[in-house]
């Protein structure tokens, strides 16, 4: 059981002009190394919002209110809802990263695909991309002779990885002729880098597609530049908040085998996000079952199909469309999280419901090995203790 | 590239030709009498308007009288200014360089401070600055051009006798004037630093500081609005949530993914920036006395010289629409998008 | 009326009733959407008490400001001319009170007289498509081909001054900007889900139109002749200013202003000795562009669907 990212009790909120969206409140999860663990539910129970805090990266109007996410990193436990941006900054890209649901608006339109992807690149591998131009100048210049520009270019760079912020490198750059010439070798080594990544993503014909901008390749082009651009400094935690809806099938089946393959080959762990189960069955180790901001079930995948608890991810895999099976669909509607229904969140909506859902909000527990409820139906105390997942 | 450059020539055409019909319909509002003005070349032909008539065929059918003026403009002959006493191309020639001057200096005044403004509103959203900066620009866009020119020549000249009316002062403007001065482009400042005559620019400058300052204050609220909706948009766009996913520090962000693509829609503005001073221009020139195309059209229109007014239009009007075509290109290069429609 | 499940919903639960709500307290947390309202406000309330609050002497024509003789040179603010007399010994308080209905008058007829053609057109035009809207995009582009100021300034050399060419000057050139946004408009919203759905329901084109398109096509429009009135007001002052618009005497703040051209500069013992021939006017002018300014702006946060809930 060796846990790398650790949710406790998370709370969440927007302020928005109508009123305080509760988004979250107070969810707790565990992922564990090279796992897949899915998050699915409907649409607006707080899945993307979850993934975001992973990466305290939740835009305003809301606020992470309370909670902690506990990063292992290498061996050292880290809360990062305590951390400062600067420390942040570094994890984000390189310990996590994430994929976002529509390929064509997380690529920047004005820049190629080898700009976008090489960002993340020399952000985070400076040190090593700035020594592989190095060696190539040093290369050069035992083919070809020490010449003037390549003594300055050479100056230019031990500079660069020396102090990264010396206000020679930063006025340098501001002048365009200048610039253009002094990145030239750096770009090529990130130009490089950027193939060889893509190659591995099986993007065919990487040396073009490195070139191209965005609006110019095939939205799962897209989709493999963007998984690309996350997995780019091997990652030990992949977020992918619904990578595939806005897809083909036929594209969304490639892309989820890309993505199994490269978890394997990465030996990373991803939390998938998503509101189809088919995929979840597909795709994941252990499940989380959210609804309206809570976490109502938690178990693996194949005993949450074979044996669901929760009265709504009852629901959910019933209204999966069957060719033989009457359509089934869950009455009401998602309810509104400014003012959300007392106790229970599902109560409104639930055949099973009775006078205390309506009252106070169950909490999760673990009924069977491994398997977590959130329900009236099982109350605490039945197995084990109330641990967090 | 390329063919998106050839195409957009291309269209540019008819709306030329649609140009010179639009003014020649405004000729056609005049009786015969008052368009054989536009035929004037020299003042003593005024006498004999009905030969005129005649002679220029001004009563033949639409189309041989448009065929006929197009054939004349084409030659560049826009016909007689009886305000600026030449021939209209010639004024405009004339005039041209003191526009040009005053569009010098405004226009990147007005877009930095824009585009700066914008910038930290949109950044600063709902917050003291954004506030701040927006009461300003509202303010400024709200105030007359004329009344802020006057105001301001009232209060800064009038009081201290410093950056004066005109373009040049009397002692200036006869050294202009006389063989020792060569007159490169008709730019104050530009001819003062080529002849090497230093107290010329800081004279031409001092002349130019209020009508800067007026045009200015009066146009940056436009840039500015338009710069905030745009970067506002812009950051709240997923490729700006993923480049923060990427780990890039915030200045980064702004600066290298919101900030860029928020320009784009600043660039179009800036063609129609142009236009809007074109026409600020008339009113700011007048007000300072300051002898460009506005002044000239001013008073040409105060006098009832219609070739003057007309010619003015048509100049103007070519001119815009050669801003808007080096725009679109702009564009085009800016944003990789656009080439492929 | 809406009923849900058999039952009438009560007034304080409608869609339309709650949206109205919304809006009031957005207008109501926003202090500039407040002080255009109050400045608006004022000038309506000047505007339509004009004849109280400065008499016209009997027999004239209203808006001709009354002379106190033919001296050139102003006198500064009395008992009897409160804001003082400018060259040619015109009421200054009496042009300016009176000149307020003026600028009423030139504002919304020019704007609302454009925006009227401008739907009409770009409707038109967005509707039956093919060779109208070609010809009729055509057309637009032309007049968008000249700056606003100087096509308008020609066809008042044209057409002869006054007021009222000034007027139909600005219309002419106002409205392709209005066609142009309704005709783009038109055509997103029709390409939009919900006009397909509406079709397939069996909508008649009409009922598509009015109860569809055009509400969410007219927003933006709506939002740019609002921010559109302080702009033309401006420019017809301008005009007047310099000499195309109204005549003089006539109760209009730009004419007046131009009244006070030569006395802009004082002595040099006191430069400024004229400063109400030309502040008091120039004010006002400056104050009702900027209500109508702030409320254009304000309305533009507070009204379009899409920003108003950021």
């Amino acid at each position: 059981m060796d846990k790398l990212l650790e949710v406790e009790n998370l709370k969440v909120r927007f302020y928005t002009y109508e009123g305080i969206v509760k988004a979250i409140e107070g969810i707790n999860l565990e992922i564990r190394k090279g796992e897949t663990l899915g998050l699915v539910g409907e649409t607006g129970c707080g899945k993307s919002v979850t993934g975001l805090s992973m990466l305290v990266l939740v835009p305003p109007p809301g606020r992470i209110e309370d909670g902690k996410v506990i990063l292992d990193l290498k061996g050292r436990k880290v809360n990062l809802l305590k951390q400062k941006e600067p420390f942040l900054l570094k994890i984000r890209g390189k310990e996590i990263s994430m994929i976002f649901q529509e390929p064509n608006a997380a690529l920047n339109p004005v820049y190629t695909v080898k700009e976008q992807i090489g960002e993340a690149i020399f952000h985070h591998r400076r040190r090593e991309i700035l020594n592989k131009v190095l060696k190539s100048i040093e290369e050069k210049a035992r083919r070809k002779g020490k010449s003037l520009m390549l003594k300055i270019e050479r100056w230019f760079y031990e500079k660069m990885l020396a102090n990264p912020e010396a206000l020679s490198i930063r006025i340098a750059f501001k002048i365009p002729i200048l610039r253009r010439f002094l990145r030239r070798k750096l770009d090529e080594v990130i130009r490089n880098e950027v193939i060889a990544i893509l190659r591995e993503m099986e993007i065919p014909d990487p040396e073009r597609v490195a070139d191209m901008y965005p609006h110019e390749l095939s939205g799962g082009m897209q989709q493999r530049v963007v998984i690309a651009m996350a997995l780019a400094c091997n990652p030990s935690l992949l977020i992918a908040d619904e990578p595939t809806t806005s897809l083909d099938v036929t594209v969304q089946a490639q892309i989820l085998d890309l993505i199994r393959r490269l978890k394997r080959k990465f030996g990373s762990s991803v939390v998938y996000i998503t509101h189809d189960m088919g995929v979840i069955a597909e795709m994941c180790d252990r499940v989380a079952v959210m609804y309206a901001g809570y976490i109502c079930e938690l178990a693996e995948v194949k005993e949450l199909f074979k044996n669901p608890l929760h009265p709504y991810t009852k629901a959910l895999l019933e209204s999966i469309p069957r060719p033989d099976k009457e359509f089934k669909s869950i009455r009401g509607t998602v309810p509104n999280l400014i003012n959300p229904p007392s106790g229970c969140r599902f109560h409104p909506r639930c055949d099973y419901a009775m006078d205390i859902c309506r009252k106070v909000p169950p909490r999760l527990v673990e009924v069977k090995k491994g398997h977590f409820v959130a329900c009236h139906l099982y109350p605490e105390g039945g197995m084990g203790s109330e641990s967090s997942a | 590239m390329r063919n998106y450059v050839i195409r957009r020539l291309l269209l540019a055409i008819p709306t030329l030709i649609g140009l010179t019909l639009l003014i020649f319909s405004l000729t056609q509002l005049f009786d015969p009498v008052e368009r054989a003005s536009l035929y004037i070349r020299d003042p003593r032909q005024a006498r004999n308007v009905e030969g005129i008539i005649e002679k220029y065929g001004l009563n033949d059918p639409l189309y041989v009288q448009y065929a006929r003026w197009l054939g004349a403009l084409l030659e560049g002959n826009l016909g007689w200014s009886k305000s600026a006493n030449m021939k209209v191309l010639d004024a405009i020639f004339t005039f041209f360089p003191a526009t040009l001057e005053l569009v010098m200096f405004s226009v990147p005044l007005t877009v930095i401070i824009g585009i700066y403004l914008g910038r930290l509103s949109a950044l600063h959203k709902d917050r003291f600055l954004d506030h701040l900066t927006r009461v300003i620009a509202i303010v400024g866009w709200s105030l007359p051009s004329f009344w802020l020119g006057i105001v301001l020549m009232a209060v800064v000249y009038g009081q201290t006798g410093l950056f004066p009316p005109g373009r040049l002062s009397v002692d200036a403007s006869n050294f202009v004037h006389s063989p020792n001065f060569i007159r490169y482009t008709g730019v104050n400042t530009i001819d003062a630093i080529l002849n090497g005559q230093w107290w010329i620019f800081f004279d031409a400058l001092q002349h130019i500081v209020l009508p800067t300052i007026t045009l200015t204050t009066i146009n940056v609220a436009l840039i500015m609005r338009v710069m905030r909706s745009s970067m506002l948009e812009s950051l709240s766009k997923t490729y700006v949530l993923a480049a923060r996913a990427k780990g890039l520090d915030e200045k980064e962000v702004i600066n290298k993914h919101a900030t860029r693509t928020a320009l784009i829609p600043v660039i179009t503005l800036a063609g129609i920036l142009f236009a809007s001073l074109l026409s600020g221009v008339v009113i700011t020139e007048t007000v300072f006395n300051y002898t460009g195309l506005g002044y000239w059209a001013a008073h040409a229109a105060t006098q009832l010289d219609f070739p003057a007014v007309l010619g003015f239009a048509l100049f103007s009007g070519i001119l815009f629409l050669g801003a808007n075509l080096v725009v679109d290109i702009l564009y085009a290069y800016i944003d990789p998008r656009i080439r492929l429609t | 009326m809406q009923k849900v499940e058999g039952k009438k919903i009560p007034l304080s639960e409608r869609a339309w009733v709650k949206e109205l709500k919304f809006t009031i307290k957005r207008i109501k947390q926003s202090p500039l959407s407040i002080a255009g309202i109050i400045i608006i406000a004022f000038f309506t309330i000047i505007a339509i008490f004009a004849p109280y609050i400065a008499p016209p002497p009997p027999g004239r024509d209203p808006y001709m400001i009354p002379r106190y003789g033919y001296k050139p040179i102003p006198q500064p603010p009395s008992k009897d001319h409160p804001f003082g007399l400018t060259e040619g010994q015109y009421d200054i308080f009496y042009g300016v009170i009176w000149g307020t209905r003026t600028a009423f008058r030139v504002g919304l007829w020019v704007v609302g007289a454009s925006l009227l053609i401008g739907i009409i057109v770009g409707g038109i035009s967005a509707y039956y498509g093919g060779i109208i809207d070609e010809i009729m995009m055509r057309f637009t582009d032309i007049i968008f081909a000249f700056p606003g100021l100087i096509l308008a300034m020609a066809l008042v050399t044209a057409l002869g001054r006054g007021l009222d060419n000034v007027m139909l000057a600005l219309v002419l050139v106002g409205w392709p900007s209005y066609a142009r946004v309704v005709r783009g408009e038109f055509l997103r919203v029709k390409q939009e889900d919900f006009v397909e759905a509406a079709k397939a329901i069996g909508c008649s084109d009409l009922r598509i139109i009015v109860r569809h398109i055009l509400p969410n096509a007219i927003y933006p429009v709506l939002i740019m002749a609002s921010l559109d009135i302080g702009s033309i007001v401006i420019i017809a002052a301008a005009l007047s200013f310099l000499g195309l618009g109204a005549p003089l005497g006539y109760a209009d703040w730009g004419q007046m202003i131009a009244l006070s051209r030569n006395w802009i500069v004082g002595p040099p013992t006191n430069p400024l000795l004229y400063w109400y021939t030309y502040i008091i006017p120039g004010f006002f002018l400056f104050l009702f562009v900027l209500g109508w300014n702030l409320l254009g702006d304000a309305f533009r946060d507070i009204l379009d669907p899409m920003i108003r809930r950021r």
